[in-house]
């Protein structure tokens, strides 16, 4: 059956299986292999992308229904001059990244938490961990991508207008100093 | 991988939707697919065609019906959405807590309250709460619409190529609950429970720890009066017979009982204080 995507901004077009996951043409048909399989059951995570703005795991989506969908990857966060996104440089700086297998798809799941929440309060600890419940990472034990998140949000909200740099770097040494809990 | 062939099929409307489930053999519909496609992908389910209705906009939507008492959510709204939903957190507080209990972010931003409600053989979040809510789901199929309470609907599989377009669910208030100990690894509910108080008394219905979603009218008829303190509800689930829990991995019929009885004692508490705000 005959598809059409845009993928990262870019219009897509071609012939797919039913059965065909979105996850197998991101990486086989497309050639964008950043999102990665690693259970290929929807428990790990790191297949994560946004689909028309949501956050999602691309191992359970056909390809043909998300036909006529604008899909978000990780190759669309890392293109913008070669830069790294405010929560990627902020991962990067709280090591929140180890092996770096989930990765990619833990920027996609919280690249929607940072965003919906951009607007109001920074997410809670609390709301950090929920949000990470559907990433699983064997490396880091989560709390370095906690306080990466907190950093991002941090920032984010002292280079908005209403912010000062002041309050956001106290807001940032606190998150990580923010004694952290277990899972 | 899905190794399984199937069609794949996008109909305009919900009209032809229900023709394409009535009239083609192994037909299903496919809304958020976050069981069916794990489901197909392992043989445990199969089909022959899949009906794409995630897109179908008569499907979806929230608000109230127009004598004001209830809610109309549509089938296809997202756990995500029910989760957020400001007039569910103001009138329906069970819901809104049990959808957002429900797997991960990602899977609730495409699991559709209408696979929730329908997931045979699971015990998902959102019937315990439905049923606590005493709410009706609104069916389409090849013969018309049709109207099935929330404890039918959780009794047994929805009549064969009939689509769940709605659940309309009383408007309650503050007054409801939900609780839940969720299996760590796949957040499913070893216990979940959802409360109503209601001014003749409270509902309440469990799942995880029973063979399937359950009102209990037993315990309901202990509890009427109140006070809804923990060692009258513990007493209340003690009085229940023993085989109405059903052990599971790691989980004995005596530790459910409890954990269930704990659980509700809890919702009543938090219905409680939110009622007296």
């Amino acid at each position: 059956m005959d598809i059409t995507l845009k993928v990262n901004g870019r219009p897509e077009q071609f012939s797919a299986q039913p059965n065909e996951l979105l996850v197998e043409r991101l990486r086989d048909g497309l050639g964008l292999t950043g999102t990665k399989v690693g259970c290929d059951t929807g428990q790990c995570g790191t297949c994560v992308v946004r689909l028309d703005g949501r956050s999602v795991k691309s191992c359970l989506v056909l390809t043909a229904s998300a036909g006529g969908s604008e899909v978000a990857t990780i190759e669309g966060e890392t293109t913008r001059g070669g830069e790294l996104t405010g929560l990627q440089e902020a991962l990067r700086q709280e090591h929140g990244t180890q092996c770096g297998f989930c990765t990619p798809g833990m920027v996609m799941a919280l690249g929607e938490l940072v965003d919906s929440t951009a607007g109001g309060a920074a997410p809670t600890e609390a709301e950090i961990r929920e949000w990470l419940t559907g990433n699983l990472c064997r490396c880091t034990g989560y709390h370095s991508v906690v306080r990466g998140v907190q950093r991002a949000c941090a920032v984010a909200r002292a280079e908005a207008p209403a912010g000062t740099a002041e309050s956001a770097a106290v807001a940032a040494s606190g998150a990580a100093a923010q004694e952290v809990r277990g899972t | 991988m899905i190794l399984a062939e199937f069609d794949y099929v996008r109909p305009a409307g919900l009209d032809e939707a229900l023709a394409l489930l009535s009239g083609t053999r192994g037909a299903k519909a496919l809304a958020g697919g976050q069981s069916l496609l794990p489901d197909l992908r392992s043989g445990a389910d199969r089909a022959g065609l899949l009906v794409d209705i995630r897109r179908l906009a008569e499907l979806r939507g929230i608000g109230r019906t127009t004598d004001g008492t209830r809610l109309r959510i549509g089938a296809l709204t997202t756990l995500a959405e029910l989760a957020t939903d400001p007039l569910v957190l103001a009138e329906a507080p069970e819901l809104a807590a049990a959808a957002r209990a429900n797997g991960d972010p990602q899977v609730r931003n495409l699991g559709t309250i209408g696979g929730n409600l329908l997931a045979a053989g699971r015990a998902t979040d959102l019937p315990v709460a439905a049923l606590a809510a005493d709410a009706v789901a609104e069916l389409a199929g090849p013969d018309g619409r049709s109207t099935v309470p929330a404890e039918e609907l959780a009794a047994g599989p929805a009549p064969a190529g009939s689509v769940l377009t709605a659940l309309l669910v009383p408007a309650a208030g503050p007054a409801a609950a939900f609780e839940k100990t969720a299996d760590r690894a796949t957040r499913y509910p070893v216990c979940a429970t959802a409360v109503r108080i209601t001014p003749g008394g409270p509902r309440i219905a469990v799942t995880g720890a029973t063979s399937r979603a359950l009102r209990l009218r037993g315990v309901e008829d202990r509890l009427r009066g109140g006070p809804y303190g923990t060692d009258a509800v513990l007493a209340a689930f003690r009085a229940e017979p023993r085989e109405l829990f059903v052990p599971g991995r790691g989980t004995s019929a005596e530790y459910l009982g409890h954990l269930v009885g704990v659980l509700t004692a809890r919702a009543l508490h938090r219905a409680e204080q939110a009622l007296a705000r």
